[in-house]
């Protein structure tokens, strides 16, 4: 059944096959449906050049599609400038104005609107309460930290309740213990508030502690949309699973497929298990991708057993890592605790691998390009 | 490992004395002059001459007593003061374009906006007196103004883009995300901001009409007959240090809008 936008819940954002292109022939984001849900946390995640900032500079009005569409509750919106939109943003860098103090930048979306005076002060009041810097309100930015300049933007994105807040990796300039209690905050007060976020980062972990939904963006395209968790445990396709936390991707062809089990020859000669996915084809070439913690380490060769040589053992506190290179010269990684029985094993020496069917997938094949 | 940066007094003396000797002789050439002429306007007598005959501020009393110096001097400030809003407003708005990277002409614009800074001022001068004539511009002050903008300008476009090169662009969206239309933006965020640059730009455009003759002779009538004009008619007609005692002012004048300016720009 086709659902039109007006009879979608108010606060409903929908981008119907939008592309941007600067000189007609490369698309920098092509043909993008997306629907961002009211109250939702929506992370856009890639590597630079993916086509993530690229949207959200088209949601916030600095860019216009070259096609497609941007509707808010069914009104289109992807023709209006910045300033009729009535969405917040925090700028990477933060963007403060650097003449005015912290109050005066607070306060500048509700002088524009020419919101009386004692009103705007209880507000901007409000919203440095929010973030924890009410003493601070006649400060210049230039006299405050990265994080507390951070904190100023964020306030100054919110105070006039927009419908939509803009996140352009706004933690991006700040140092990692200070970027995990921002994270926190941020998400406190997304979730208070019940705004709806869109978040751009090209950091994969603070994807997955942040948001509801992640779209992973690449080449223009999004690659996976779903929750942190189908997303790490689900990969779509062979980009997701190698960019979206540490994964082993193997070349195999497909020999036979059982039901929902895939049984795959690697190019070794050993026969493997893996789940079904849209991607397997009998004979066809295909990646079987494992996460590092999957791999086990086991006693003999057997059916489904990976044979390899220890190249490299990396000790991280909390979790030990071996590489292995397979017999026919593919490279894995074992994530495994530091208490393990082969928590010994040598460089050099000989190994075997298995994992579960169950935890290894069939996806698209390696292209030439990878 | 520390660096100490080098100074000039770790140079040998080989290089450092004719360094030092350089940058005295160009002080000198900007000084003298100055040091020459200024005392005159001080002299007892109507003579250019030293030793001087005694002190006196009797040229300073007829620069401000004679009608036509005290016209002069009226005039100057008035078409100065004109000319200095007419081409700061102008100037800003054009180094605002011409920052766009989105504005394609940029270059071929720019050149043309800095032009009246290479092209000989007789030439424009009579350049703009042969469009005067058919407007009635010519002998009016809103032709002298007008002639003089076109000189200031460039002054503005030129310190006001300096200033733009280092502005954050991204100021001016994140005040368009707060709801500014573009001339609230500009007029809360990139105008303060930009400021010195604007006043600079403003003190130059001031001292480039205050001191200009060449347009004021082909455009202006008597009656907008400004004080380089009279001291130049002065130099010919009745050569007396009155013409230093102007001289003198205008130095005063345009120096003390210089001061203003590094104060206000210092104080932020």
């Amino acid at each position: 059944m086709l659902i039109t936008a007006a009879q979608q819940p108010p606060g409903h954002i929908c981008l119907r096959g939008v592309s941007k292109s600067y000189d007609g022939e490369t698309f920098i984001v092509r043909d993008l449906d997306l629907d961002i849900e009211k109250g939702e946390f929506l992370t856009l995640l890639g590597p630079s050049g993916s086509g993530k900032t690229t949207t959200l500079m088209m949601l916030a009005g600095f860019e216009y599609p070259t096609s497609g569409s941007i509707a808010f509750d069914g009104q289109a919106m992807h023709d209006r400038p910045p300033e009729k939109r009535d969405i917040g943003m925090v700028f990477q860098n933060y963007a403060l104005f650097p003449h005015m103090s912290v109050a005066e930048n607070v306060g500048y979306s509700l002088r524009v609107r020419g919101v009386d005076k004692a009103e705007r002060d209880r507000r901007v009041a409000d919203a440095l309460r929010m973030v924890q810097l009410e003493q601070f309100a006649e400060r210049k930015p230039a006299a405050m930290s990265g994080g507390q300049q951070q904190r100023v933007a964020l306030a100054r994105a919110l105070v006039f309740e927009p419908r939509l807040v803009l996140m352009d990796e706004p933690l991006g300039a700040l140092d990692k213990k200070l970027r995990e209690d921002l994270q926190l905050e941020i998400r406190h007060i997304a979730d208070k508030l019940d705004l709806t976020v869109v978040y751009v980062t090209h950091d994969q972990s603070e994807a997955l502690t942040m948001s509801d939904r992640i779209a992973i963006f690449n080449d223009g395209k999004i690659q996976q949309i779903g929750t942190a968790r189908d997303i790490y445990i689900r990969p779509a396709n062979r980009f997701v699973a190698s960019f979206v936390g540490d994964n082993n991707c193997l070349c195999a062809q497909v020999i036979a497929i059982d039901g929902d089990v895939v049984r795959a020859r690697l190019p070794g000669g050993a026969v493997v298990s893996a789940r079904q996915t849209q991607h397997a084809r009998i004979g066809a070439a295909a990646t079987i991708s494992v996460r590092p913690e999957d791999l086990h380490f086991c006693g003999g060769e057997a059916e489904g057993v990976v044979k390899g040589r220890v190249c490299d053992v990396v000790y991280y506190g909390d979790q030990l890592r071996t590489h292995v290179e397979l017999s026919d010269g593919a490279l894995v990684v074992i994530k495994s605790s530091p208490g393990a029985a082969h928590a010994g094993t040598q460089v050099g020496a000989p190994v075997f691998l298995s994992w579960n069917a169950g935890q290894a997938w069939v996806l698209d094949p390696k292209q030439a390009n990878q | 490992m520390t660096m100490t940066q080098k100074t000039y007094s770790d140079l040998p003396a080989v290089v450092r004395l004719p360094l030092y000797g350089f940058a005295a002789v160009i002080l000198a050439l900007l000084i003298v002059p100055l040091a020459a002429a200024l005392p005159i306007a001080f002299n007892a007598e109507p003579w250019f001459r030293y030793p001087l005959s005694g002190f006196s501020w009797r040229w300073f009393e007829q620069l401000l007593s004679s009608p036509l110096w005290r016209s002069a001097v009226v005039n100057s400030l008035i078409i100065a003061a004109t000319t200095t809003v007419l081409a700061t407003a102008l100037g800003t708005l054009a180094a605002v374009a011409l920052v766009n990277p989105r504005f394609r002409y940029r270059n071929a614009v720019m050149a043309l906006a800095i032009s009246p800074m290479v092209v000989p001022v007789v030439v424009l001068g009579l350049g703009l007196f042969i469009c005067f004539s058919p407007l009635g511009l010519n002998y009016t002050y809103l032709g002298v103004v007008l002639a003089h903008t076109v000189l200031a300008t460039p002054f503005v476009v030129v310190t006001v883009t300096a200033t733009l090169t280092r502005f954050d662009f991204r100021l001016m969206q994140a005040a368009a995300n707060l709801g500014a239309g573009k001339v609230m933006a500009f007029r809360t965020v990139m105008l303060p901001i930009i400021s010195p640059g604007v006043a600079a730009g403003a003190v130059f455009a001031f001292a480039a009409s205050f001191d200009e003759v060449v347009m004021v002779l082909f455009i202006a009538g008597p009656d907008q007959r400004t004080l380089p004009k009279q001291m130049f008619t002065g130099l010919r007609e009745q050569l007396d240090p009155t013409i230093i005692a102007a001289a003198g002012l205008m130095i005063v004048l345009t120096g003390l809008l210089l001061a203003v300016l590094r104060f206000s720009t210092k104080k932020r």
